[in-house]
């Protein structure tokens, strides 16, 4: 599938067949500016992989940096739990990879004073990116394709008020299936194109398109995968550099293209073809069966057809009485410990009290239990004793605060949410803006 | 603009040094011969002239197009407001009649306007549209026997869909840009439960939120338009606007946005602005194959055509400027306008303490009827909370310390029974309201708290570049 260009004997010498490297193709030489901004990349991009990505090997690293550089008072864990992005560790990180890299391009340029350029190392590195890319957009790209990143949100009565920004983004993105389907195939489309040389560009220019989209939306909308997604952005960004002469002159400057890849590595012997053949077919199978089945497995977990159901149908329970020691607690509209209503959802139950506020409890379905936070800042944890005297209603018995407590509660009508039942409609006589 | 003129083969003679030169110093870079770099593609001949089949497809296409973007075309004109009023004036008269005599509509088409692009009075009209357009194509093809024109019809096509669709688009971008099309959810909205909310009304309060995200999103249309307007960046302008009109159609057949027939045919529009640059985009970008640059000879040949193109093109643009600028004026005024729109007398976010009727307590548990949180946003508007946690939505007139509602209907099951009240007002204190009159033949007395309406957690929690706890709620 190379173009007849690649054919017409205009590679220079022929290598030996032993070298298996494809040789440095030739050309102008690159300005030191430009030699010193590829080492700084090809240093950011390479030496943290020679360290080992996992947080592990930087964690010392990150705390002696945070305390004495930076004069942290609190200690920096870059192994937190918190599901935050950009955490301070995370920034601090930042700062150890881009200084080590900084050192290292130093001194790289004081030994390398004969290079003239790194075309070999660029191809390489390009490679690198585009496989690390595609599999970072496809691993997105299938978990949006099953709706796995954003579930249907299950908190339908939450008020748009008592949201944050990424809560309104989840629910905003969890609402609609086809919304999902569109972004997911613009990313899995971006990654599958990134897996192949000659499609490369197209490739790089949809993954500019969809991560710049979600580059924006992370910053507008206070979700911690900023600095992951700018990274991702900027590699995309670097696959697309080389091509953006040829891009303005095909979509702008109107002038004649030429290939990309006119200068093709010669063909080599025939058991480098058949082996380069053979490595990438085994990639791109291996990275397309074990995204496939992380995204399998995340299906089983929360699986679609659950999910759905559940936050469609009947999954929220009212609560007909409360009753505390013995004596029922009427509804009180700022009473913060009586409780109005349970919903149960696919990542676990929420229990919203009287003043509106919701927060999470833990069901076990094969005990049948609650495990509900009791205390002032609801540090301990009490466990009540579901069990149903009928489909539609649930009994929860158990002592919360050293109280004894009987809470009966009804399952609402699944169709009481207008949004849940909407649904799609072709023609709309007037806006439907409730 | 000045078009250089070239002949068909340019890509071969008229090429400047070094323009193929592969990108330096990034990309390998092989000398190649201008030779090779047209060598694969063949040299070109002239188009054969087109099949009866392309003619009438391409007529009904010019037809169709010039009346669906009629209005945007004539809004171009200064002072010609009249006559896209006439216009749709026209269309408001016929496409009931065709919904009664042709499709046999059990109910008679609604033509007023109310924001909704999907009205079944578009789907009419967009029939009607390519009725007509294939009623023209065929009496055309009929008549017309002249051939050779293909270029100067296609071109003229092109610079009519350029124009139009740039201009809607950098309406709708500026509109995003101004925060015009998505304000900031207001107290109302605030105050919703999102179950109770449509999914168009997630999708507003979603862009509504962020200025940022909306000011993107109308950033990239608005370049889209511009490039438009140029004919050498057409082909980046109409990549880009396939893009945002791509996202667009998700959104509208996402969120029941009802633009959905807009969007698709700005979807359309787009792709036909870049169908003469398929073959070079796929090559170029897919298969990595060599391009020649398209052919931009502009088809009316001559001296002064040239001169008058020129003069008519820089006019154009020039006038363009001055459009974006009345657009944006536009806009910014209406938002001015917004901003400085009266407040209610009793504007805020009140919670029930004391609802009586005919003198009688209601308790909190006792009526999931009884209200719970009145929320008074627009001077035309007051929303009301119940026990159950449906909402009730009234048309609001305000009197001397008088305030009149009247049902607008609701969620749930009592949002239908809303009835109507005339309430007298008072406040013992800027924190305390007391409203008092009848409601549905019942003396109602409902004491209300303000609460402090700015505290919600999607107005407080603001950015975050360092980020140590992630609040996802």
């Amino acid at each position: 599938m190379h173009p007849p260009l690649a054919d017409s004997g205009l590679h220079g010498p022929r290598w030996p067949a032993w070298l298996a490297a494809p040789p440095a193709p030739a050309g102008p030489a690159w300005s030191q500016a430009l030699l010193i901004a590829f080492r700084f990349v090809f240093s950011y991009l390479v030496l943290p992989e020679a360290f080992g990505l996992e947080g592990s090997v930087w964690q010392p690293m990150v705390a002696w940096v945070g305390r004495h550089v930076f004069q942290l008072s609190r200690p920096l864990d870059l192994l937190s739990e918190e599901g935050s992005g950009d955490d301070t560790s995370e920034f601090v990180l930042l700062f150890c990879k881009v200084a080590l890299a900084a050192a290292a391009t130093l001194v790289w340029t004081l030994l390398d004073r004969r290079s003239r350029d790194h075309r070999r190392l660029h191809a390489g590195l390009t490679l690198y990116v585009r496989y690390l890319l595609g599999s970072t957009l496809l691993t997105y790209g299938m978990f949006k394709l099953i709706k796995g990143q954003f579930i249907y949100p299950m908190l339908l009565e939450q008020t748009y008020g008592d949201m944050s920004p990424m809560g309104l983004l989840w629910k905003f993105m969890g609402f609609s299936t086809p919304y999902n389907l569109f972004a997911g195939a613009v990313e899995a489309g971006a990654a599958v194109l990134l897996f192949f040389r000659r499609t490369a560009t197209l490739g790089a220019l949809l993954a500019v398109a969809a991560m710049t989209n979600v580059v924006m939306i992370n910053f507008s909308y206070d979700v911690p995968v900023k600095l992951w997604a700018l990274k991702l952005l900027l590699m995309a960004a670097f696959l697309l550099a080389p091509d953006l002469r040829r891009l303005a002159d095909l979509l702008v400057l109107q002038r004649p293209t030429s290939p990309k890849n006119v200068a093709l590595p010669p063909r080599g012997p025939r058991w480098r073809r058949v082996g380069s053949l053979a490595l990438k077919t085994v990639v791109i199978g291996y990275l397309m069966i074990s995204t496939t089945k992380m995204c399998l497995e995340r299906w089983r977990q929360s699986d679609r057809v659950r999910t759905r159901y559940e936050a469609r149908q009947s999954s929220v329970y009212e609560v007909d009485d409360y009753v505390r020691n013995g004596r029922p607690v009427p509804p009180s509209p700022h009473d913060s410990s009586r409780w109005q209503s349970l919903s149960f959802g696919p990542k676990g139950a929420v229990v919203t009290a009287m003043d509106d506020r919701s927060y999470p409890v833990d069901y076990d379905a094969a005990r049948q239990t609650l495990a509900v936070p009791s205390g002032d800042r609801r540090t301990s944890r009490a466990v009540l004793t579901c069990s149903r005297p009928d489909a539609d209603h649930l009994v929860l018995t158990g002592t919360l605060a050293n109280e004894s407590l009987i809470v009966t509660l009804h399952s609402c009508d699944p169709k009481r949410y207008f949004l849940a039942s909407r649904g799609f409609h072709w023609i709309d006589e007037a806006p439907e803006d409730r | 603009m000045a078009e250089p003129t070239r002949t068909p083969d340019a890509g071969q003679d008229g090429r400047q040094p070094g323009a193929v030169a592969p990108a330096a110093p990034v990309v390998p870079a092989v000398p190649v011969t201008p030779a090779a770099v047209a060598g694969p593609v063949p040299a070109p001949v002239a188009a054969p002239a087109w099949s009866a089949g392309r003619w009438l497809g391409f007529r009904f296409v010019f037809v169709y197009l010039l009346i669906y973007n009629l209005p945007v075309a004539v809004s171009w004109v200064p002072g010609a407001g009249w006559l896209i009023a006439r216009y749709q004036e026209v269309w408001a008269a016929a496409v009931p009649w065709v919904g009664r005599h042709v499709l046999d509509l059990a109910r008679p088409i609604a033509t007023a306007a109310n924001g909704s692009g999907d009205r079944t009075f578009d789907y009419v009209q967009v029939l009607c549209m390519a009725a007509l357009a294939a009623l023209a194509a065929l009496s055309w093809t009929a008549l017309d026997r002249r051939r050779g024109r293909e270029r100067t019809l296609a071109e003229g096509l092109r610079i009519y869909l350029r124009y139009t669709l740039a201009l809607v688009l950098l309406t709708r971008g500026v509109g995003m840009l101004t925060g015009v099309r998505f304000p900031f959810p207001g107290i109302d909205r605030l105050q919703e439960r999102l179950g109770d909310s449509s999914p168009l009304t997630l999708f507003s309060t979603f862009m509504g939120y962020s200025p940022l995200y909306a000011g993107f999103v109308g950033a990239s249309e608005a370049i889209s338009g511009l490039l438009l307007l140029f004919r050498r960046t057409t082909t980046l302008g109409a990549l880009l606007a396939l893009a945002m009109a791509s996202h667009a159609a998700a959104f509208a057949f996402s969120y029941d946005v009802p633009e959905k027939l807009l969007s698709l045919h700005l979807l359309a529009m787009a792709g036909w602005l870049l169908a003469p640059d398929a073959r070079r985009l796929v090559d170029g970008l897919l298969l990595d194959r060599p391009t020649r640059p398209p052919d931009l000879a502009p088809p009316f040949a001559g001296h002064w055509t040239r001169l008058g193109r020129l003069g008519l093109e820089t006019l154009l643009v020039v006038y363009a400027l001055v459009v974006i600028i009345a657009i944006t004026r536009h806009d910014l005024l209406r938002r001015l306008e917004r901003m400085r729109m009266p407040r209610p007398p009793i504007y805020g976010v009140w919670d029930v303490d004391e609802l009586s009727r005919n003198g009688r307590v209601v308790p909190w548990s006792g009526d999931l009827a009884r209200w719970r949180r009145l929320i008074a946003s627009s001077p035309g508007e007051v929303a009301v909370r119940l026990a159950s946690g449906a909402r009730q939505s009234f048309a609001a007139a305000y009197g001397q310390r008088l305030v009149t509602l009247s049902s607008r209907g609701g969620s749930g099951s009592a949002g239908e029974q809303a009835p109507s009240a005339s309430l007298a007002w008072s406040q013992p204190d800027p924190d305390h309201l007391v409203l008092q009159g009848t409601m549905s033949g019942e003396a109602l007395t409902v004491k209300l708290r303000r609460v402090d309406e700015s505290r919600v957690l999607l107005v407080t929690r603001g950015f975050h570049l360092i980020d140590d706890t992630p609040v996802n709620q």
